[in-house]
C-alpha cells in the first residue's frame, strides 16, 4: 500500500514539478496514480493474474478504451466525460415553448415529451443549440438560423399533434427566459423575452399512440 | 479478504446476462424511435458508425417503417440474448452491434450524451464472454455445474466494473484538472439547478429552485458537489477496499438520487447496473436462488405433503 501511495504521489507531483500544470497532464497523472494503486495491491494483482490471457486482456483493454476515448477520440461510442465541468457564471437561460391550441388553450410544449425518443434533455439540447444565439428583440425571424429553429419546433409540434389530434397546437411562442440568481423571487422574477412565433401547419397525419 | 466478483458462479453470470439484456429490452421497447422520421433532416448530424455512411443512406435509415422494422428485429435479438438462446455469442454480438447503431441513430439528432453508454459496454462485455456459450479461452468445462465457480464470469464482471468505474473516474479527473476550484466556489451549481428546474424536462421536477429560495442550502450543495467529485476521481479504489466501496455507493448513490429532483437528470441505466456491478452479486444471488427454491419447495404439493 505504501508503494502504491508513493507511486500515486509521484505521478501526481510530476506535472506540478514542471511548473504550471497542464490539465491534460493532471488528468493523466490521476489515471496513472489510480492504475498504480490497483497494480501494486497484492490481493488484486493475484486475483487478476489468476485469469487466462484473453480474460486479462479484456480486463485491461475495456477500461483503457474508455479512458483513451475520453482523452483522444471523444466521440460516440467512446465520448469524453466532461459533464458538469463548465459554468459561465452568468444568470442561467432557458427557452420556453408556449403553445396555443385550436381551442385557445395555452400549454407548454416539452421537446423531450413531444419527441419521446429524444427524451431527458436530448431534444431540449438540440433546440437550445438552435436558439441560444438568436436575438430576443423581434428581429430573429429575419435570420436563417431562426428558419432552422422554426423547422425543428414545427416538427416537435407535429409530433405533439399526432398524439393530441383532438386539440392540436396551432402556433408556438418561443421565449428566452433568464433566471436572476442573485435576485430570485420565484417564477415571477424570471425575465422573459419573445424570440419569435412559429405557425404550425396542421396536416391529416395518422395518430400515434 | 476476497475481492469483488471473486466468487461468481455460472448461474450468477447467467443472471447478470439476463439483467443487462432485460434493461436493454425495456429501453428499446419503450422508445418510440419512429418519431425521428418526422424531424428535419437538417438537424441530423451523424455520429459514430453512422457518420461513415453516405448521406443518401442516412435518409433511408430515418424512414419511419425502417426504424420500426429495425427496432423489431433488434428486440428479437435482445430477447434471444437475454434468455441465452444458442449460439449465444453470435446473437449477443449482433445485438450489441445493433444497439450501437440504435444509440447512434438517437444521438445523431441530439448530442453524444452518456445515459446508456455503460449499459452498451456491458452488452459487449457479456457478448464476448460465455454468459451462455463458450469460445476459445473462455471455454466452459464440459462437466460444469451451475453453482461451480466461473473464472470467465469473474473476469467479465471485473471488466464491467472497471469500465463503469473508469467512466466516473474520467468525469471526476476532468473536472478536477480543468475546473477546480472555480467550479465549486462559483455560482455554477445553483445555476445548473435553477436552469434545469425551470427549463423543459421529461420529469418535471422543480426542486432545483429550492437552492435559490433557501440560500443557506447553496454551500451544502457546493460541498456535496466537491465530495462527489472526490469520490468520482477515486472510483477505481472500490475494487481494493470494501469500505470505500460502501462509502462510494452512499455518496454516488445520493448524487444520482438528488440529481433527479434537483436537476431532472436520471442516470437510470447506471443505477440499474449498481446491484450487479457494484455489489458482490456472486454472493447474494445464489442465496436468493436458494431461498426462493426453498420457499417454492415448501409451497409445492410435494413439500406440503412432507
Amino acid at each position: 500500500m505504501y508503494v502504491a501511495l508513493a507511486a500515486a504521489a509521484l505521478a501526481f507531483a510530476a506535472p506540478y514539478a514542471m511548473g504550471t500544470p497542464r490539465p491534460v497532464l493532471v488528468q493523466a497523472a490521476v489515471f496513472v496514480s489510480l492504475a498504480a494503486c490497483l497494480a501494486v495491491h497484492r490481493r488484486f494483482r493475484t486475483f487478476v493474474s489468476s485469469f487466462r490471457p484473453t480474460q486479462r486482456a479484456l480486463i485491461v483493454a475495456a477500461p483503457l478504451a474508455v479512458v483513451v476515448g475520453h482523452m483522444t477520440y471523444a466521440g460516440f461510442p467512446l465520448p469524453d466525460w466532461h459533464m458538469f465541468s463548465a459554468g459561465s457564471g452568468d444568470d442561467p437561460v432557458y427557452f420556453d415553448l408556449n403553445a396555443t391550441t385550436r381551442s385557445g388553450a395555452t400549454i407548454r410544449l416539452h421537446p423531450g415529451r413531444a419527441a419521446s425518443s429524444l427524451d431527458r434533455l436530448r431534444a431540449d439540447a438540440r433546440l437550445r443549440q438552435r436558439l441560444k444565439d438568436l436575438p430576443a428583440d423581434g428581429s430573429a425571424a429575419q435570420l436563417p438560423a431562426w428558419r432552422r429553429a422554426a423547422d425543428l419546433i414545427q416538427a416537435l409540434a407535429k409530433l405533439h399533434n399526432q398524439r393530441h389530434a383532438d386539440d392540436p397546437v396551432v402556433y408556438v411562442d418561443v421565449d428566452r427566459c433568464t433566471v436572476p440568481l442573485d435576485d430570485y423571487q420565484g417564477e415571477r422574477s424570471i425575465r422573459r423575452q419573445r424570440v419569435g412565433r412559429v405557425e404550425v401547419v396542421i396536416e391529416n397525419i395518422p395518430a400515434r399512440p | 479478504m476476497t475481492m469483488l466478483h471473486e466468487h461468481v458462479t455460472w448461474r450468477t453470470l447467467g443472471f447478470v446476462r439476463f439483467w443487462v439484456w432485460a434493461v436493454w429490452l425495456y429501453t428499446l421497447a419503450s422508445d418510440p424511435i419512429g418519431d425521428l422520421a418526422v424531424l428535419p433532416r437538417a438537424e441530423l448530424h451523424a455520429v459514430g458508425v453512422l457518420s461513415w455512411l453516405p448521406a443518401d443512406w442516412l435518409n433511408v435509415v430515418y424512414i419511419d417503417g425502417l426504424l420500426l422494422g429495425g427496432k423489431t428485429v433488434l428486440l428479437l435479438f435482445i430477447a434471444a440474448a437475454m434468455i441465452g438462446v444458442r449460439p449465444y455469442q453470435t446473437i449477443a454480438v449482433l445485438a450489441a452491434i445493433g444497439l450501437t447503431f440504435y444509440q447512434g441513430i438517437v444521438r445523431s439528432y441530439s448530442y453524444v450524451d452518456h445515459n446508456e453508454l455503460v449499459l452498451l459496454y456491458a452488452a459487449y462485455i457479456l457478448a464476448v464472454c460465455p454468459a451462455n456459450g463458450a469460445i476459445g479461452d473462455w471455454q466452459r468445462p464440459p462437466d460444469y455445474k451451475p453453482d461451480d465457480r466461473s473464472p470467465a464470469g469473474s473476469a467479465a464482471l471485473l471488466a464491467l466494473t472497471l469500465v463503469m468505474l473508469a467512466t466516473y473516474a474520467a468525469t471526476g479527473a476532468y473536472r478536477f484538472a480543468h475546473a477546480t476550484p472555480g467550479i465549486f466556489t462559483s455560482n455554477t451549481v445553483e445555476a445548473w439547478c435553477a436552469a434545469r428546474a425551470h427549463g423543459h424536462s421529461t420529469f418535471g421536477f422543480t426542486a432545483g429552485s429550492v437552492l435559490l429560495e433557501h440560500r443557506w442550502l447553496i454551500p451544502v450543495a457546493r460541498v456535496g458537489f466537491a465530495l462527489t467529485t472526490l469520490f468520482e476521481v477515486l472510483a477505481p479504489l472500490c475494487l481494493i477496499s470494501r469500505w470505500f466501496r460502501y462509502a462510494w455507493l452512499v455518496v454516488i448513490g445520493s448524487m444520482h438520487a438528488a440529481s433527479l429532483p434537483m436537476m431532472n437528470i436520471l442516470f437510470l441505466e447506471n443505477v440499474l447496473l449498481f446491484p450487479v456491478v457494484m455489489t458482490d452479486v456472486g454472493r447474494w444471488w445464489p442465496r436468493v436462488v436458494r431461498r426462493v427454491s426453498r420457499i417454492a419447495h415448501r409451497v409445492s404439493p410435494r413439500g406440503l405433503a412432507e
